[in-house]
């Protein structure tokens, strides 16, 4: 499966590119991530949390960066195995400056093999394609905290000498719940022609409120 | 009785939900297991850590491949058909060192649950180091290609041919039309209804370990645990075949995991049970068929065919399973004269490991893929040399007293004729009015309209023992049946074969009480189980009623011989001028001088008044051995139209006229076409099973792998003619694959038929839409 694209950030490739290498910033940036360790040099191990379709799991794994090239490029290589079976990915990241900004592009060859193949290999494309945009979303998040911490206003009376910043707490990593969603609005618009998408999403939400409404019944009953 | 459709007796349990399957079976004590399974299609396995799996709840034990090396048991499959210089390498029932597809077992989990057993197994960590795949039948033999066993250069597991090259060769040089294709015939996953279970019992204090398990073959199975999976001796193990939820093939192969469910009982003194998932059956359930042919066929000017060439690579996935060297070499080559008389013939099949599931007879075994080839050859030399397909066959058909004929493949075909089966499905099928049909949309415009024609013939009623013995196969293919009367007259038949699905308790009934004059319900038939049979080969190969039907009737006639005795002594007459009729014995010429069944068989039974010297008791077991293989035969018709715009086909007629020989039950008989025509337009439609590059199954669920369902099939006609088997007592030739074998090649015919006018020469199953779309759109195969 090829996992290819590209995002464009408001932020210099300088700073995007540290942004990338930051383990703190990849654990809040990639959904579903549990943890997060440098193990070597540009070596971290970690949990994520995936679901594809109807298998879930977590996956252990590790992630490898090599041949980098601040601030232009790197390789990537990642393998992860869970109960469901395994992901491993071999891919570059390159960025390119663009009129202020950066635009990353990515290029990875993943492999995906068990059940997480047998049985989710019709939703696997869609979910890559989510998990790969939430991803990039949190990283524009995580950069731009990382770069505009100056917005926070100095405190009143406070001396210019002795400023301190305050802390920008940055954004948290997506939620489970949203990135369920983000999952099913990919394998939406992989399914239903764009025409009748309003049509899936108004039934999908009638028998949502229909299967709450009952359940309530059922549990007050 | 013979000869009547009546209901299968069987049935009235099975449709209520009584019937007793090895997952319904229960013991006290008994524990679940549940399998860890190889991710990877092709990796070496470094440790595996079964630590967090041992302290799960409710976990009683975790194994590996290496408790199984550490006990005193086999702990390998072995393969049950060995060829000329072919490599077996060993196929342990838990991997150590390397995995070879997705699915290979590594590890067990026993748990007081099943449900505990599968959380824990997921527990189970085992490290990978990946290797490359390799998932094409012709591609493994590429050089460079990855190897899958260090015993098998190549990837190849046996490299084998049938027929005379030279003179084949030398019959394409002189030939006035050659026509060639490249054929591939679908990879299949058998999904029986019931997936594969298995509950042991091991009892310690009495050495004995007793088996309940989804086999088409429990003295088989006890056999192969006994020589190679467990090591205990064969009568320390029995074999008991509850109710079996259907196998194709399925269930005729040894697999690990049973064997591995046996370990586990006898490490732990208590009986374990294991049931595979559906995702499980679809990983390693044998797979059917996968082959790549290069196939050739030269016709003289008058469209006769002088000779036919062949080169397969067949695949046979991580391991030979069972019976799979046969499957594409003594069940294949064999059967490439079909219906036609050939002079010259030759065939080479190289089976190549694959990374991928084993493959391994399914319904039909060779022959489908055999048909396959010499159905589309004769379809391509039609439409090259101008002829109608129906003239085509008729010109090169054996004809009717050339019988008994020898093929150049081996085969010596005791019986047939074909021109009669041809006549009868182009009446049935209105031949005429659909070519004229189709002349008119072709003129006019709408659907296509196509017609395939496929001309089968299978050697079935598996097998005569030393033949199939010189072949290569570890057992002789005879059936046994034991025929016991009661003092009261009633009977149970101890029969060999092991029905799943194919209603012996009924056939062989009425062969028995038709036999004897007695009411059917006298009569119970009993299989599946090593302790009550004598011993049996199994139910596979279209063999069941004419190998062990054979042997019944042989047994029924000893006990007839017995009772003429017991009967001339009681009428004072000689044996020799006996004779008996409709549940009678009498003296030929008086009938009125009789004696009943019942007093024969009470006789026997108290010996009062009794021959001299003759042994009390009514009870008499044949073992027969065929003379040949029987050859059923026919010729199906298959309409299908095609949208031209969407490239949707559709079948829209099934016309069948088959030869089985004479038939027992004509209702179960249609059952076994209907069904076997199912499966087959099933392969020739829709089902494929798909590795990906890295081995991995993508149509692993019934969500990817499209099996046939009612609404997209039409009313079959169907009739027969009878051509009995000169070489068995009933006449008889089987009928359990015909459908199967005859229907792929036919509704891929009636496909390339319809898109002829767009320039397509051929198409490979499964024909999808999407695949006739290209087609229609670029004029050649995809």
């Amino acid at each position: 499966m090829k996992i290819e694209g590209e995002h464009r950030f408001e932020a210099a490739p300088e700073s995007v590119f540290e942004a990338l290498l930051d383990p703190e910033v990849l654990a809040r940036t990639l959904p579903g991530i549990q943890k997060l360790d440098r193990v070597g040099d540009n070596e971290y191990r970690g949990a994520l949390d995936i679901r594809v379709g109807p298998v879930q799991g977590r996956f252990q794994g590790k992630v490898s960066l090599s041949e980098i090239q601040p601030p232009e490029s790197y390789r990537l290589q990642m393998s992860g195995q869970g109960p469901h079976g395994f992901v491993n990915g071999d891919g570059a990241i390159r960025l390119e400056g663009d009129g202020g900004g950066t635009l990353l592009r990515y290029d990875v060859d993943a492999q995906v093999g068990g059940r997480i193949a047998g049985v989710g290999q019709r939703l696997l494309d869609s979910s890559a394609k989510a998990l790969t945009r939430q991803a990039l979303e949190g990283l524009e998040k995580q950069v731009a905290a990382r770069t505009r911490p100056a917005v926070a206003r100095p405190p009143e009376g406070a001396d210019d000498e002795t400023l301190e910043l305050p802390v920008v707490e940055p954004p948290p990593p997506p939620s489970q719940t949203e990135f369920a969603a983000a999952v099913a609005r990919n394998v939406l618009a992989d399914l239903v022609p764009p025409r009748h998408r309003p049509w899936v999403i108004g039934l999908a939400l009638v028998l949502y409120t229909a299967v709450v409404v009952l359940l309530t019944r059922a549990c007050s009953g | 009785m013979i000869g009547s459709s009546i209901k299968r007796r069987e049935d009235p349990a099975l449709v209520t939900g009584k019937g007793k399957y090895t997952d319904d079976l229960a013991l006290p004590g008994m524990a679940h297991a549940a399998i860890v399974r190889s991710p990877y299609a092709h990796a070496t396995v470094g440790g595996v850590d079964v630590s967090a799996a041992a302290a799960a709840p409710g976990v009683a034990a975790v194994y590996t491949g290496a408790d199984v090396e550490a006990s005193d048991i086999g702990g390998v499959v072995p393969v049950g058909w060995l060829l000329p210089g072919i490599k077996t390498p060993a196929h342990p029932i838990l991997a150590t060192e390397r995995v070879r597809y997705v699915g290979d077992a590594v590890a067990v989990v026993v748990a007081e649950s099943a449900a505990a057993a599968a959380d824990a197994a997921e527990r189970v960590q085992v490290e990978y180091e990946p290797l490359p795949a390799v998932t094409d039948p012709r591609g493994a033999a590429d050089e460079g290609a990855p190897q899958v066993h260090d015993e098998a250069p190549g990837n190849v597991a046996f490299d084998w041919e049938l027929g005379d090259r030279a003179a084949t060769d030398a019959a394409f040089e002189g030939a006035a039309l050659t026509v060639k294709a490249d054929l591939r015939n679908n990879r299949l996953i058998p999904h029986a209804v019931e997936p594969r279970a298995c509950l042991a019992d091991w009892d310690g204090t009495r050495g004995e370990h007793t088996l309940r398990m989804t086999t088409q073959n429990p003295h088989l199975h006890r056999l192969l645990m006994t020589i190679a999976s467990l090591g205990l001796p064969e009568h320390k193990i029995r074999v008991i075949a509850p109710e079996v939820g259907g196998g194709f093939g399925s269930k005729i192969h040894h697999y690990p995991d049973e064997a591995i469910t046996a370990f586990c009982s006898m490490q732990l003194g208590r009986p374990v049970k294991w049931t595979a998932t559906r995702s499980e059956t679809n990983l390693t359930d044998a797979h059917g068929r996968d082959h790549r042919s290069l196939a050739e066929m030269a016709l003289d000017a008058e469209g006769r065919i002088v000779g036919v060439r062949v080169v397969t690579h067949a695949a046979m996935g991580a391991y030979l399973s069972t019976f799979a060297p046969a499957v594409p070499t003594y069940l294949y080559g064999t059967l490439l004269s079909g219906q036609y008389d050939i002079p010259a013939i030759w065939v080479r099949t190289v089976g190549t490991f694959t990374t991928t599931c084993p493959v391994d007879a399914y319904r039909g075994a060779g022959r489908p893929e055999a048909t396959y080839v010499i159905e589309r050859l004769i379809d391509l030399a039609a439409a090259e040399a101008g002829l109608d397909p129906a003239e085509m066959r008729r010109r090169n058909f054996i004809p009717a007293d050339a019988f008994p004929y020898q093929t150049q493949v081996a085969l010596a075909y005791d019986s047939g004729n074909y021109e009669p089966a041809l006549d009868r499905a182009l009446e049935l099928a209105d031949y005429a009015g659909l070519r004229r049909e189709q002349q008119r949309r072709r003129v006019e415009g709408g659907k296509l309209l196509g017609i395939g024609l496929s001309s089968y013939i299978e050697a079935c009623g598996i097998a005569p023992s030393a033949v199939v013995g010189s072949l290569g196969a570890q057992a002789g293919l005879w059936e046994s049946a034991k025929v016991r009367v009661h003092p009261s007259g009633s009977v149970t038949a101890y029969v060999g074969t092991s029905s799943h699905g194919q209603g012996h308790q009924t056939t062989f009934a009425q062969i028995v009480a038709d036999t004897l004059g007695i009411d059917i319900d006298q009569v119970d038939v009993i299989e599946g189980d090593t302790r009550e049979v004598q011993f049996g080969m199994g139910t596979y190969g279209s063999r069941s009623l004419a190998v062990g039907g054979s042997a019944l009737a042989r047994s029924l006639d000893k006990v007839i011989a017995k009772g003429k005795k017991i009967a001339a002594h009681l009428l004072e007459a000689a044996d020799e001028d006996m004779e008996f009729e409709d549940g009678s014995f009498f003296v030929r010429g008086a009938p009125s001088k009789a004696r009943a069944w019942g007093e024969v068989a009470l006789q026997a039974y108290l010996a009062h008044d009794y021959p001299e010297g003759l042994e009390p008791g009514l009870e008499e077991t044949s073992f027969y051995d065929p003379a040949n293989f029987t050859y059923p035969f026919g010729t199906h018709v298959a309409v299908v139209e095609i949208d031209p715009e969407t490239g949707e086909v559709e079948l829209v007629g099934y016309t069948a006229v088959d030869d089985c020989g004479n038939q027992i039950n004509p209702m179960i008989v249609a059952g076994q076409i209907h069904g076997g025509i199912a499966q087959g337009v099933g392969q020739a439609l829709w089902e494929n099973a798909v590795y990906d590059e890295n081995g991995q199954l993508l149509t692993a669920t019934l969500l990817d792998y499209a099996l046939p369902r009612a609404h997209k099939l039409v009313s079959y006609r169907l009739d027969h003619t009878v051509t009995p088997c000169p070489h068995n007592p009933l006449g008889v030739k089987g009928v359990g694959e015909a459908g199967t074998i005859a229907s792929p090649a036919a509704v891929a015919n009636a496909v390339v038929d319809a898109l002829r006018p767009y320039g397509v020469r051929h198409l490979d199953m499964p024909l999808t839409p999407e695949r006739i779309w290209r087609a229609l759109r670029n004029g050649e195969g995809s």
